[in-house]
């Protein structure tokens, strides 16, 4: 359950932006999740609107885009995407495993912000 | 109605933190370990047997991590190291400023060695810096040797793999060949030794590893 943890940083950064921006609600918040980072959206969401409680992003939408994982073989030169994550071999050349390229993202990508 | 862009890593102010109390420890001497296994993998009796080897050669302070109680900081103790038990009350890992507040409670004397004993688990402490030097991990022999496969991120950020309790490899049909294949696979680095804190089988090797690892980050500085 470290979605927990993940969702209080993502309040503590979204009270930030809410008073630098002199903002008095925040409607809508985008975050980018990476297929490596075993994140649990649905633990994400649990979190998120049980800390958001009282604060200015009460009631605000959670959208979560997912990145898939993509992956590089050193061998053989194969790029893409990377279905199990776990020693997946090279579909090209059989090389286990592929050097993972992306799918670690864990981002606050924008927040829609209702101002006086 | 207005969209900010935002663009910023959701865990910035706990890889912040984890990076200020390293530069910090960098500056002070101590090297840290961040100690990490499954529940009942044997952190806790590792960190003893650690103690009676090393405690006359080197200073070392320890930070129990658990979800409640100090049991495991009464255990560690008994050794005569200064040890503080940190609770995080349902909370599954440890953060890097749960550390560095726990720091002062280990009292004034300097320290060559820092080891964290994180909360047992193999999934979540592999995603949180504590702001350590380096991170070795337990496996122990009735956990199973298809661990490595199924926690594949908590065996690529390790720095030494210790298969613990090879005194029961008989009674469990663990591989310790194939756990080293696989965990090696994801993490070529990955260093790879076998012990057995019951026994003491393995425990000069580690003492070794770790005291090595000291030797070389006091020569850096």
């Amino acid at each position: 359950m470290h979605e927990m943890t993940i969702a209080a940083s993502l309040h503590e950064s979204l009270a930030e932006v809410v008073e630098r921006e002199r903002a008095t609600a925040v409607s809508r918040v985008r975050v980018r999740i990476g297929a490596l980072t075993c994140i649990q959206e649905e633990a994400l969401r649990f979190g998120f609107e049980a800390l958001a409680q009282g604060t200015p992003a009460e009631g605000c939408e959670l959208e979560v885009i997912s990145v898939p994982a993509r992956g590089a073989c050193d061998a053989c030169g194969w790029t893409g995407e990377v279905t199990d994550p776990i020693l997946f071999p090279c579909p090209q050349c059989g090389q286990v495993p592929v050097r993972m390229t992306e799918g670690r993202d864990l981002v606050l990508e924008s927040a829609t912000l209702e101002t006086p | 109605m207005t969209e900010v862009r935002i663009e910023r890593p959701l865990l910035e102010q706990t890889d912040r933190a984890a990076a200020e109390a390293r530069a910090r420890y960098g500056e002070q001497g101590l090297y840290v370990l961040n100690l990490m296994s499954s529940p009942g993998a044997g952190k806790t009796s590792l960190l003893e047997r650690t103690l009676e080897r090393l405690g006359d050669r080197l200073r070392i302070g320890v930070i129990e991590g658990d979800i409640q109680g100090s049991a495991d900081a009464e255990r560690v103790a008994r050794f005569g190291a200064p040890v503080h038990q940190v609770n995080t009350h349902g909370s599954c890992h440890l953060d890097p400023r749960q550390v560095t507040a726990a720091l002062p409670e280990l009292g004034d004397g300097a320290l060559d060695l820092l080891v964290i004993e994180n909360v047992g688990n193999l999934v979540c402490p592999a995603e949180f810096d504590l702001g350590e030097h380096a991170r070795v991990m337990l496996l122990s022999v009735p956990e199973g040797h298809d661990k490595p496969g199924k926690y594949p991120l908590m065996f690529q950020t390790s720095d030494l793999l210790l298969i613990n309790k090879v005194d029961l490899l008989e009674a469990c049909d663990f591989d310790p060949d194939e756990a080293t294949r696989v965990a090696t696979t994801l993490n070529p680095a990955l260093d790879v030794l076998r012990v057995s804190c019951r026994t003491g089988e393995g425990l000069d090797a580690w003492c070794g590893w770790l005291e090595d690892r000291v030797r070389r980050f006091r020569e850096t500085r």
